[in-house]
């Protein structure tokens, strides 16, 4: 038994060889057939069933994105051919039916008599085969149309054009999100695809069953369509104004802004222009006058030299309507010569440390700033660094050649506001006006033709740039806005009470460096709030000095700066690398970051940040999608606001928002123009430099909450190099926001608080929004027409008389007319130490000028006009490390320190 | 009764009385310091991998066809998992019981086997076309599978009482040889059930092999049988097409497949196009394209092909290594047992699954007309897998009569 136990064995494993080998053989000469076979009858016999994929909804239900089905009409030659008599039934209703070319589609079922799969018209909508399909349907009347049926699909559609462009994202033709909300939910967007196929039962015979597709989950944003509406419309209005301003091109580089509920994070608006349209991403109409980028990613510059007008920095910009005017007359009241800086997509190259060695002439400016008045070394500074960037025309209109080589011959001294100071730079002159080099290659704007020039790399970089979300994907150093923090930090670590005072002479001695402020005469003695109010430097480095290093950049990381905010969308910046560390930060990274200066941040991160300065402390995770829902419209699952972390205190939150209040009402506030007619809101201005430094070009922002006594929402806008001559001006910015509360505030169901004088009464009349209070009382308006008549008059009448701009400042930002307060004792008081009200006015500018210099002067405030007021060489730009190499030691371009 | 059970450790099979009974005396003497039962923990293991990775295929190939039928992709998972837990319980019951106690029983669970096939006749319950079945309570039991069980164990009493002198008589043979026959007969015609005929008749023809000591008988029947098959299929070569029983038209399917691709030749040849597709390593667990609806039902008898499209043939032939490893053990325990009878219970068992395993994958692979017989341990079907686990318990516990010196 034991032997033939022993035969049976290997007789068994003999046979389990056989097939082992017979498996061996199926797979090694018919493996490859086979698996063409399995992947054939994929399509023929099996027919998938596409999910929907979700729905994106706003906060009211309204459709961002949705996904329609549409068909594409297939041809099965096989069946078709069965029989002849299916021929001409089938074609003659194609022809009525779908209009389509039979001759060639008889001619392809001919070719190819065995294809049953032959696409012959896509995307076709429900109405455009509901006849063809009702005969289908309809065998009876119709019994030989054969060999033609029909596939589904979904098509991705955003119905209201580029509205939320930048939140939903868009997808690609496969159903997978890219950018915003559509690759951030990608997963809970997406379904399941159901099924269709034939199978053999136990008789043989084929039959067919259907599994239905699971629907995408729909996402229901935070976002709502109508503030969302304002906001794109305030920011495509400001872009008509000035696109193609001081040269071809949009209205900025980038204009961003984020409207966010104070108390719960969540986003209600959120835009940066330019716009794409998701349903076409790929529209390349819409990067028209966008920056171009190489094929690397990085920001092209054209091959000009850029130019600065000299003589006339005002008519420059004007004539574009009042408010242009205005920005142009005089009320440059806006801190200046905050550097910025773009870091977007590995852009930040050259930038590394902080403090360079002054050069000789950085030592001579500091020898004549020791001197008691610091204007001497000043009027330099700004006319080389001031006023317009400008390219060179060639002998054309202002602002319709962006290309071009600086003439030869065109240089000259003649110019009279030259007077013997410049020391640097080649004066030359076109046509009329008179420029000085600056020594930039000026930026170059993507056009028709540069279109057409792009290969496919630098294409697919610049679709990148025009689809990137500016609010969330691109860093920059915020300037002034980020005074707040500052403030909020030194009074929350016991470090300052808020009663302090500090003398501003204009300048602070930092290390070997003097750090100038805006106001190079100096605003005096200020305490904490009026330091805040008119955005002075040098009280802030005090304060941040007080606070010290290490409470410093421990506060920067509790408001969350260097660390992403966790927003639910795709594509947010990391900035862990472009923030400084108790290490890392010296003396004076310490003093240019307490204004803003030399750390890196995107705006949701400073709008974030900014709801806990104003809400009491509590930093909610800012969100954008709050609900998911079935396709059914059942809940699955509800995002609660979450709060964070505790930044500082309720008093000390109280305290900042009373400053903030005040540099939107204070006599010497920096943001009268953000405020809308009849409301109270707070805020805080921004101008800071681009690199390099002394390159003309700011980023304005400005970024507040209404109403001032109890915030329900915060609003940031951020103005990337406006297109205009004077750049270095916050009202770029506050007259967006003014422009998007005015109208979102009512929205909103907000009430206004604050009495409308007679020129508000007639600007909201012209603008359509009648005033809301809350004790229903009705204002009596002004007719529309009569009102604009009578404004025109009073513009012509001001403009004839000469008044001031500080009287028209007075006009725009209190409401009050010239005549009615003239502001008499306010200029009384403030005369002694403020020696720039006695300068001439320039009638060619509006500018104040000083007679020991020939500088352009704000006369109201005193700042310099497009000047990085300060000459303090290469106090760089934080960026302090790409790679976590943390060294302070890299250069930067010789450029002038701008302060703020 | 050559070898009684006096002191179970007398002899392990006839042949060996002698040196058993030496070893015998040896370990009695150190008896109280050293017995200790056999447990044979290499089958198992093989036993509950089998099981447990039939259950993850089932899953992988089934989880597409129950949601579209039942809306529950775990329908048929779940009723497996009950399956192989009682049969898990089953197979450890039985190897607890002495396995002397089933060669009292034997024949009348031989017997009752016969009324429930005829029972069949007025109370079965149909499904897919074949009336096989008991439905009690919603489980579904096949007699067939108990037929097995019952034919294991009447043989191996009846070779044991028959005796090696009796067995080489025309007379004995043929004897043996009915008690396989005569049910197998009665399956395929009653419940039209030729897999199953096959295999019962198979298990008695196995344990004759091994318990006879010529081979001339067995040449002989076998050969008998090729010239029958090859008769078969010239005739099936020479009958005009169209004209012959459905079961001609299998063979044909079956020697060119690619013909009948609509009809009898679609599940082999879908079958086919997963193994071949499958190349190597597979296209993953779970990745088949062939079990969404291509090979109908493919949790039962066509689990293999599945296995390999998804695991490619190294996954393929590491489950074939695992039978070979069970059914190693199977000789092993069967070549050591105490006595006859116990060893021709594993002969059965071994029998069992071999032919089983053999012609499962023979008909996947296009080897053998296609006929419905399942994986052991892994296709689908729970009165199967329950029968098939008892029987392991049945080899456990001729197992325990082993002592770890007699190895």
């Amino acid at each position: 038994m034991q032997k033939k136990l022993l035969v049976l064995f290997f007789l068994v494993l003999a046979a389990f060889v056989g097939l082992g080998v017979r498996l061996f053989v199926i797979g090694k000469t018919n493996g490859e057939a086979y698996k063409k076979q399995v992947l054939n009858q994929q399509q023929y016999d099996s027919v998938t069933i596409p999910y929907r994929r979700g729905l994106i909804l706003d906060r009211n239900d309204m459709v961002l994105a949705t996904s329609e089905k549409v068909y594409n009409v297939i041809l099965d030659s096989n069946a078709l051919l069965q029989d002849e008599k299916y021929m001409e039934p089938t074609m003659a209703a194609l022809k009525a039916d779908l209009k389509m070319d039979t001759g060639s589609i008889k001619s392809y079922a001919i070719d190819h008599p065995e294809s049953r799969y032959y696409i012959l018209a896509k995307n076709l909508t429900y109405e455009e085969i509901s006849s063809f399909r009702d005969k289908l349907n309809d065998p009876a009347t119709y019994p030989d149309i054969k060999g033609i049926w029909f596939e589904e699909q979904y098509k991705r559609q955003y119905p209201n054009g580029t509205l939320a462009s930048s939140v939903t994202g868009f997808t690609t033709s496969d159903n997978s999100g890219t950018g915003g909300i559509e690759e951030y939910y990608n997963s809970v967007l997406s379904g399941t695809n159901g099924r269709e196929y034939g199978y053999q039962n136990a008789d043989s015979n084929l039959e067919r069953t259907t599994i239905a597709a699971k629907d995408g989950y729909t996402v229901c944003s935070t976002i709502d369509s109508g503030v969302q509406t304002i906001v794109e419309e305030k920011l495509t209005e400001f872009n008509e104004e000035y696109r193609d301003k001081a040269h071809t091109g949009n209205g900025a580089e980038n204009v961003g802004c984020i409207i966010m509920e104070v108390d719960s994070g969540k986003v209600l608006a959120m835009a940066d222009y330019p716009f794409y349209d998701p349903s076409e991403p790929r529209n390349t109409e819409r990067m028209i006058g966008m920056r171009e980028v190489d094929h690397l990613g990085n920001k092209t510059d054209g091959e000009s030299e850029m130019l600065r007008r000299l003589d006339q920095p005002v008519p420059a910009d004007a004539g574009s309507g009042e408010s242009e005017k205005e920005t142009a007359s005089s009320e440059s009241s806006d801190e200046k010569g905050e550097t910025e800086t773009e870091t977007e997509s590995g852009e930040e190259g050259a930038s590394g440390g902080s403090v360079r060695e002054g050069d000789a002439s950085a030592n001579e400016n500091a020898n004549v700033s020791e001197n008691p008045d610091p204007t001497a070394g000043v009027g330099v500074a700004g006319l080389l660094n001031g006023n317009s960037a400008y390219q060179i025309p060639s002998g054309q209109p202002a602002g319709t050649v962006t290309e071009g080589v600086v003439p030869e011959g065109l240089s000259g001294t003649e110019n009279p506001l030259q007077s013997g100071v410049y020391s640097a730079g080649q004066i030359v002159k076109v046509g009329d006006a008179d420029y000085i080099t600056t020594g930039y290659i000026a930026p170059k704007y993507v056009t028709r033709e540069s279109l057409e020039m792009m290969d496919s790399e630098t294409l697919y970089q610049n679709y990148n740039a025009i689809w990137k979300n500016f609010c969330i994907s691109s860093t920059y150093e915020p300037g002034s806005v980020a005074k707040p923090f500052t403030v909020a930090s030194a009074i929350d670590c016991g470090a300052i009470n808020g009663d302090e005072a500090y003398n501003c002479e204009g300048f602070l001695e930092v290390g070997d460096y003097e750090i100038y402020c805006h106001n190079v005469y100096g605003d005096g003695i200020l305490n904490v709030s009026q330091a805040l109010e008119r955005s002075c430097n040098v009280c802030l480095m005090q304060i941040a000095f007080a606070e010290g290093a290490e409470q410093f950049t421990k506060y920067q990381d509790i408001f969350g700066f260097g660390l992403k905010t966790n927003v639910d969308l795709a594509g947010e910046a990391r900035t862990a690398g472009l923030v400084y560390s108790a290490d890392t930060i010296g003396r004076t990274e310490l003093a240019t970051n307490s204004f803003g200066q030399g750390f890196n941040v995107t705006m949701i991160q400073m709008i974030t940040g900014f709801c806990s300065l104003v809400n009491g402390g509590n930093l909610y995770q800012p969100m954008l999608a709050d609900r998911i829902a079935t396709s059914d419209g059942a809940t699955i699952e509800n995002m609660q606001p979450r709060i964070v972390k505790q930044t500082i205190s309720k008093t000390t939150s109280a305290y900042i928002r009373d400053c903030l209040y005040q540099v939107v009402f204070g006599e010497n506030g920096t943001g009268k123009t953000a405020r809308p007619y009849g409301y109270a809101i707070g805020g805080k201005t921004g101008t800071a430099e681009t690199l390099p430094r002394g390159n003309g070009e700011y980023v304005l922002s400005f970024m507040g909450y209404a109403p001032a006594d109890d915030p329900e929402i915060a609003i940031y806008v951020v103005v990337d190099r406006p297109n205009a001559y004077v750049q270095d001006d916050a009202k770029f910015a506050t007259r967006i926001v003014r422009s998007v509360l005015q109208e979102v505030l009512p929205y909103l169901g907000i009430y206004m608080t604050e009495e409308l004088t007679e020129d508000e009464k007639a600007a909201l009349a012209e603008e359509g929004i009648s005033p809301i209070y809350g004790d229903g009382r009705s204002v009596d308006m002004p007719e529309t027409e009569t009102e604009t008549a009578q404004e025109q008059e009073q513009q012509v009448q001001e403009a004839a008389s000469g008044s001031s701009a500080s009287q028209k400042k007075d006009n725009k930002s209190s409401g009050n007319t010239v005549e009615q307060t003239p502001e008499t004792p306010v200029q009384e008081e403030v005369v002694p130490d403020e020696p720039w009200k006695d300068f001439d006015i320039d009638p060619a500018t509006g500018y104040a000028v000083d007679p020991d210099t020939g500088a352009l002067v704000d006369p109201e405030t005193g700042h310099s006009v497009g000047v990085p007021t300060l000459n303090v060489e290469d106090i760089v730009p934080a960026e302090p490390q790409e790679g976590n190499s943390q060294g302070q030691e890299g250069a930067q371009e010789n450029g002038q320190e701008a302060v703020g | 009764m050559p070898n009684t059970n006096v002191s179970r450790i007398n002899s392990r099979t006839g042949r060996d009385a002698v040196r058993g009974r030496r070893a015998g005396n040896r370990r009695v003497n150190r008896e109280q310091a050293e017995r200790r039962a056999f447990v044979d923990y290499t089958l198992v293991v093989a036993v509950l991998f089998l099981t447990g990775f039939g259950l993850v295929m089932i899953y992988s190939t089934s989880s597409y066809e129950a949601s579209v039928q039942f809306g529950d992709s775990s329908y048929y998972l779940r009723k497996q998992m009950l399956a192989a837990a009682l049969g898990i319980v089953a197979m450890v019951i039985v190897a607890m019981l002495p396995y002397h106690f089933w060669e009292r029983v034997a024949f009348p669970i031989y017997a009752v086997s016969y009324v429930l096939i005829f029972l069949i006749i007025p109370f079965g319950h149909e499904a897919n076309g074949a009336k096989r079945w008991f439905r009690v309570a919603g489980i579904s039991v096949q007699p067939a599978e108990i037929m097995k069980i019952a034919v294991i164990l009447f043989t191996a009493g009846l070779i044991v009482r028959l005796g090696g002198k009796r067995l080489r008589t025309g007379r004995g043979f043929a004897l043996v040889l009915l008690t396989g026959l005569i049910p197998a007969l009665l399956i395929r015609g009653i419940t039209d059930n030729m897999s199953s005929a096959v295999i019962v008749f198979g298990i008695s023809f196995l344990m004759l092999f091994v318990a006879a000591p010529d081979y001339k008988r067995f040449a002989l029947i076998v050969g008998f049988v090729a010239v029958v098959a090859l008769v078969a299929v010239l005739v099936v070569m020479n009958t005009p097409e169209g004209s012959g029983a459905w079961r001609l038209e299998r063979i044909r399917a079956w020697m060119d497949p690619a013909s009948y691709a609509s009809g009898k030749g679609f599940q082999t040849l879908q079958a086919l196009y997963a193994i071949g597709s499958g190349g190597l390593f597979g296209k993953g667990l779970g990745q088949s394209v062939q079990k969404l609806g291509f090979i109908p039902e493919a949790q039962n008898d066509m689990i293999f092909s599945i296995i390999c499209e998804e695991l490619g043939l190294v996954g393929a032939l590491a489950v074939i290594s695992m039978f070979v490893i069970m059914i190693w053990r199977f000789m092993v325990i069967a070549d050591s047992s105490s006595d006859l009878y116990g060893g021709m219970i594993v002969v059965g068992v071994m029998a069992h699954v071999s032919i089983q395993v053999i012609l499962n994958i023979a008909v996947v692979t296009n080897v053998m007309p296609n006929t419905g017989i399942s994986l052991p341990f892994i296709s689908y079907g729970g009165s199967a897998l329950v029968c098939m686990l008892m029987e392991v318990g049945l080899v456990l516990s001729v197992g325990r009569g082993i002592y770890i010196q007699d190895l």
